[in-house]
């Protein structure tokens, strides 16, 4: 169970950190390819700093929650499945679904073998 | 760069990871074991919050560039995750699942529902009035 302090400090670390990993994913964001590379990247590298955070205590929250959930998406990831699926580019609304389900899982898996 | 553009995204960021945040406590609440409480609790954010997006890009969402980078890359972008969902597959593939390969079903199932909630969302909003299909 938290302290109030505790609890207070681990809602700025989380907004902050949050904020922070919303930048980074916009900066990153707009690389597209063949398929949406910026946001897949984004997801795969906010699994792998999950990954890593699994056991660091109280600042697990702040990390996974905070830095990892604000550099990751899902709701852009919908909205360009959705563009793709919409170009009839159904091939590659698949392979972006699958693509942001593997990546993400492998670099969190990853992340947790090196620990 | 655009560092008020930037901005916008921090600050919308900041609040829709805290607003995740309070939906994982409150989840918490209701006593899942990690992989469910983790699927149920990305499915409540990435489907809203996945319809939320449809609305801030369709046309009826009228407003300044700062403020759909706030409400969208931000707050939107920082209330969904898709490390959460990582979890899941992941912890899955390590044998932590009570139902085997399962949760894969669910996850599949969160992506498919995500983007119809985005669809939905974003063509209701584009209609014109007295428009009924």
């Amino acid at each position: 169970m938290l302290t109030i302090v505790e609890l207070a400090t681990s809602f700025l670390l989380v907004a902050g950190l949050g904020g922070l990993g919303s930048v980074l994913r916009h900066l990153v964001g707009s690389w597209q390819g063949f398929l949406p590379f910026g946001i897949l990247l984004a997801n795969s590298l906010a699994s792998f700093i999950a990954g890593l955070a699994i056991g660091a205590g109280f600042y697990e929250t702040a990390l996974v929650l905070g830095l990892a959930g604000g550099l990751s998406t899902f709701s852009t990831f919908a909205a360009q499945s959705y563009e793709l699926w919409a170009k009839r580019q159904r091939v590659r609304t698949l392979l972006n679904g699958a693509a942001n389900l593997m990546f993400p899982a492998v670099s969190f898996l990853t992340a947790l073998s090196l620990l | 760069m655009n560092f008020a553009l930037l901005f916008a995204v921090f600050a919308g960021g900041a609040m829709g990871s805290l607003a995740r945040y309070l939906v994982w406590l409150g989840s918490e609440q209701v006593g899942l074991s990690l992989l469910v409480f983790d699927l149920v609790a990305t499915s409540v954010v990435n489907i809203a919050g996945a319809g939320f997006l449809g609305f801030v890009h369709s046309r009826r969402f009228k407003a300044s560039e700062k403020t759909k980078a706030f409400w969208g890359s931000g707050f939107a972008g920082g209330f969904t995750t898709m490390s959460g969902l990582a979890l899941i597959t992941a912890g899955s593939a390590l044998g932590l699942s009570e139902v085997g390969y399962l949760y894969w079903l669910g996850v599949a199932a969160q992506l498919v529902l995500g983007i119809l909630a985005y669809w939905f969302v974003r063509s209701g909003f584009e209609k014109t009035k007295g428009q009924v299909s």
